[in-house]
């Protein structure tokens, strides 16, 4: 009994801080450092980014928390309650004339930073740049996050140069940003970092020009088995419904080429029938059911001979050689 | 038939300020020695709407500089802003959406800017796709030329 309480208390002591509701409790979180002046409200939010396709949605459902910043720009968010699998968050703050629920994107007010987080992290950021508040952030203890970030400062920068520069220059920019960030994605061990960096490629218009990259990246990361992999999956043209619809086309081909040949057989088969009188119909009927000369002669009080040629006369009529065809025609 | 007259004046005087109610639009143009600015802003208005509409900005060869900004809040429901450049490429989409199933009233904002110099000439689309939203879109816009 006391050996079975020793075992129990070792193993809770092992299982206890891998689970997120743990002794843990008090390490994981999310805390930083933000510059901010007296326009932004002193309050930051914590959402819930189920999908990437959804980076872009505000809504007060996808608000998991909310903390004060105080004086020295300090938060903290104590995130024990999240789950053990890494997720996509988003941290915003808004202006103080705004409500909670708000999503400056572009400019200098953009108001919003991505992170990747789970039940265990414990994540300190810093930022410093106040106008955007999120434009320059460092992590100190987070390499997912710091890739993250890596990922957002090289598409923001692209965009600024771009943004001033003339169309042409513009072109060369974007393309050598299309061109980092497939490296990136193709490198990042990290399926979140991974995925952030094919998102920030605006995949959905030049999926066409790469697409043997994207089927080799599908084939790579499929068997994560969550909301991020399998909506991307869904939004890539190139999975398995095309397969589907080509495999489709070709069975509803073959089967209207079978069914035009059944009908045509058929239409002959009801043609030649018409061109029997109404005695060789009958004695088809007992030729169908199998019926010998003598029997059909004995039905309709024939000569044997008559019948003979009645079913010669059937024979030549139907294009068919032997008793048996005419019992297949059924 | 003056009496007539007047209140047929006074109908369409009505049913104009409605109409502008719902969608209006602003111009306003300056210019310097060597460049023309132009600014226009355009307000739409939803009510429990779900019809998707397409706002289009046209864009001449000789602007230098393009500026857009869309503002969106919506008290009920839910809008989708997507904006697309000329070779119908996104270069910028959110949604704004009120919580289902709640009586608690709730504003919720969504704003995107993009400025770009030598913006690609031609027809930018701003898709706006509501879902039974009511709320306010104020798009902004400003060349220089």
């Amino acid at each position: 009994m006391f050996f079975r309480y020793i075992l129990t208390t070792i193993f809770l002591y092992i299982i206890i801080p891998i689970t997120c509701n743990g002794q843990n409790k008090s390490s994981s979180h999310i805390s930083g450092n933000i510059s901010i002046d007296n326009t932004w409200d002193s309050v930051i939010y914590l959402s819930h980014i189920p999908t990437f396709a959804e980076m872009y949605v505000m809504s007060n459902e996808m608000i998991l928390a909310k903390t004060v910043i105080d004086s020295l720009g300090y938060f903290k968010f104590n995130i024990d309650f999240l789950p053990k699998e890494e997720n996509l968050y988003r941290l915003h703050i808004i202006k103080k004339r705004d409500t909670p629920a708000t999503l400056i994107i572009g400019g200098k007010d953009e108001n919003h930073l991505f992170l990747i987080a789970n039940c265990f992290s414990n994540i300190q950021l810093k930022s410093n740049s106040s106008y955007p508040p999120f434009k320059y952030v460092t992590y100190g203890n987070s390499e997912a996050n710091t890739a993250f970030q890596q990922i957002s400062e090289m598409v923001f920068k692209a965009d600024s140069i771009a943004s001033e520069s003339s169309a042409s220059k513009r072109l060369l920019i974007e393309a050598q940003l299309h061109k980092d960030l497939l490296l990136i994605a193709d490198s990042s061990n990290n399926f979140l970092v991974s995925l952030f960096a094919i998102y920030k490629t605006k995949f959905e218009s030049n999926y066409l020009s790469n697409m043997d990259f994207y089927k080799s990246y599908i084939k790579r990361w499929k068997n994560q088995d969550n909301a991020y992999f399998k909506t991307f999956a869904k939004q890539l043209p190139i999975n398995s419904n095309s397969y589907l619809i080509v495999i489709s086309v070709i069975l509803a081909f073959i089967l209207t080429v079978i069914g035009f040949f059944l009908g045509k057989l058929r239409l002959k088969k009801s043609k030649n029938f018409e061109k029997l009188s109404i005695q060789e119909r009958k004695i088809y009927e007992f030729l169908q059911d199998g019926a010998t000369n003598q029997e059909i002669s004995n039905h309709f009080n024939i000569g044997l001979s008559t019948v003979k040629s009645h079913v010669s006369s059937i024979y030549s009529k139907l294009n068919v050689s032997s008793r048996r065809d005419i019992v297949n025609m059924k | 038939m003056k009496t007539r007259t007047a209140y047929l004046v006074i109908i369409a005087l009505i049913f104009s300020l409605t109409v502008l109610g719902q969608s209006q639009e602003v111009k306003v143009s300056s210019s310097k020695s060597s460049e023309t600015m132009e600014d226009l802003q355009r307000t739409i208005r939803l009510e429990k709407d779900s019809k998707p509409e397409e706002v289009i900005i046209s864009i001449k060869q000789k602007t230098q500089k393009f500026e857009l900004m869309i503002m969106s809040s919506v008290t009920y429901g839910k809008i989708t802003i997507e904006v697309y450049d000329p070779n119908d490429t996104k270069q910028g989409n959110f949604t704004v959406g009120t919580q289902l199933n709640s009586e608690k009233k709730e504003m919720v904002n969504g704003n995107i800017r993009k400025r770009l110099n030598e913006p690609q000439a031609g027809s930018w689309k701003v898709k706006i796709i509501p879902s039974e939203a009511t709320g306010n879109i104020r798009i902004q816009t400003s060349f220089v030329e």
